[in-house]
């Protein structure tokens, strides 16, 4: 795992991404205010949204028990933070473990995150969960 | 499609990437998945 943060500002800038990351493991959303300009900017699967309760409401997420996520490279730089991480989801019922890839770059100014840009392997974690049909599309097609 | 990429690079050359892409927005844009999907 690589972890790079060049200066004390930089590496500020990567433990505010690191909490902010951890309040998708533990629910406390209350946390969420400390960590994100309230007019957050996110960018994520092709849509731009604005605001702190958006995000809030993204961290639960209906019919997930859990939420567990390694972060497998971390480079902050200026006053920007780049995440590739890997998240672990327990499906409520059944107990099956879910992975989901992603990518996330994070601007932040004055210690707060102030906008997001975010991709997902969603396409993969759907498959995994057999509800999208695996043999939809694959790059050989 | 939008993605999201990361590079490494050492002595002029990229040495490793991590990439993401909106597969799943692509494919229902171009009709290849169903509307509604079942709940988790």
């Amino acid at each position: 795992m690589g972890i790079r943060a060049a200066n004390t500002a930089e590496q500020r800038n990567a433990d505010i991404v690191r909490r902010y990351l951890r309040v998708f493991e533990t629910f406390a959303v209350e946390e969420l205010a400390f960590l994100l300009d309230r007019n957050v900017i996110v960018h994520e699967g092709g849509t731009t949204v604005r605001g702190l309760d958006w995000v809030s409401a993204a961290v639960r997420t209906p019919g997930l028990a859990a939420c567990r996520i390694v972060v497998d490279d971390l480079f902050a730089a200026r006053d920007r933070v780049m995440v590739a991480c890997t998240v672990t989801y327990t499906r409520e019922g059944t107990g099956q473990q879910l992975t989901l890839s992603g990518l996330k770059s994070y601007r932040l100014r004055n210690g707060l995150i102030v906008e997001l840009w975010g991709a997902t392997d969603v396409f993969g974690f759907l498959r995994g969960a057999g509800l999208v049909p695996s043999q939809a599309w694959s790059m050989s097609a | 499609m939008t993605g999201h990429k990361s590079y490494r690079l050492r002595d002029g050359r990229i040495v490793e990437f991590w990439g993401e892409t909106d597969v799943f927005g692509f494919l229902r844009r171009a009709g290849l998945l169903p509307d509604e999907l079942p709940a988790l």
